[in-house]
């Protein structure tokens, strides 16, 4: 390529109008941060496995013992 | 200044292509991740199996309940990816000048990529163009139903030549996901608790890694990095698990089965 490259300034000013001709995106919904969102993903997570295990030992208790 | 200020144009996804694409891609990770799974599941269970009666006894009970349990994850993350993708969909922009290249969507921050700081630009038919610089985390990619798409492809091709896929970015994934996956499976599987133990390190060290990768990554918001590390979290819940079980309750099982 032959083109002479463009200077640090002209390349900023040229970064300013992309950011300028961005449409904006509107009110989209804020996201909770990721620690809440990880903290109320594992405790649900922990409490689908403790309904299964309670499950499986209420599923044992009748089936079990009549092998 | 005599030269004319360069071209400024936005391009936007076609949003009639939103539910097919997303089938297609879904459709695609199932093609792996079924098979996947159902190796997984039938390794595990003949480990379980040989090692404990009561295990098979138990598995008329169970398989149902995995079967049940895998269907049902697999139909609610199809259902979420469509509900929550298109809002994504919908907001991507894709702004570009002579040189410089910026990507924005909702819940993301924005990638802005100078022509000059381009290292690689790769396309994959039937996918798009990804626009890549020295640092991984920091990428543009340009999907091929973005309206305008022939023109996105015709002006950074004068940024420089497209480059194939490498292979060798493929082959580190299958073998990154063999070694979260296969790690964490030894953890149980292992009869001898130091092989366990060893497994369930390798599990840390791998575990951690891809923690760290998926905090860093761009291209993914809050929610779904939340799904990821909650996976992987309960996953390095194993080595501690097994260690409760040899020594707390001193129930070992695993493969080879005394």
């Amino acid at each position: 390529m032959s083109e002479k490259s463009p200077s640090p300034e002209d390349l900023q000013r040229e970064l300013e109008r992309v950011r300028a001709a961005s449409p904006p995106l509107g009110a989209s919904p804020q996201q909770p941060p990721i620690r809440k969102l990880l903290f109320k993903g594992l405790l649900r997570l922990l409490l689908l496995w403790g309904a299964l295990i309670l499950m499986f030992l209420a599923i044992w208790q009748f089936l079990g013992p009549s092998k | 200044m005599s030269s004319s200020p360069p071209a400024i144009r936005s391009y936007r996804l076609d949003p009639g292509a939103f539910a097919s694409t997303t089938e297609r891609r879904l459709g695609q990770r199932l093609a792996w991740v079924l098979p996947l799974i159902f190796v997984l599941v039938t390794v595990e269970l003949g480990v379980m199996g040989k090692s404990s009666q009561a295990f098979v006894d138990a598995l008329p009970i169970a398989l149902p309940v995995i079967i049940l349990a895998l269907f049902f994850g697999l139909f609610r993350a199809f259902r979420i990816q469509l509900k929550n993708g298109k809002p994504a969909w919908d907001s991507y922009d894709l702004t570009m000048s002579e040189n410089v290249i910026r990507r924005h969507v909702m819940n993301l921050p924005p990638i802005e990529i100078l022509r000059s700081e381009v290292t690689r630009i790769v396309e994959v038919k039937g996918q798009g163009l990804t626009v890549a610089t020295n640092d991984r985390h920091r990428f543009v990619f340009v999907p091929e139903q973005v309206l305008g798409y022939d023109e996105v492809r015709a002006r950074l091709a004068q940024w420089r030549t497209f480059d194939p896929p490498l292979a060798r970015n493929r082959l580190v994934t299958i073998l990154w996901t063999v070694a979260l996956i296969g790690s964490w499976i030894g953890t149980g599987a292992c009869r001898d608790i130091r092989l366990a133990m060893l497994s369930g390190a390798v599990l840390v060290l791998v575990g951690g890694l891809t923690i760290r990768e998926t905090l860093h990554t761009k291209v993914a918001d809050n929610r779904t990095k939340a799904v990821g590390l909650g996976s992987i979290c309960f996953m390095l819940l194993a080595p501690i698990a097994r260690l409760i079980l040899y020594f707390g309750f001193h129930v070992n099982f695993g493969w080879p089965h005394e």
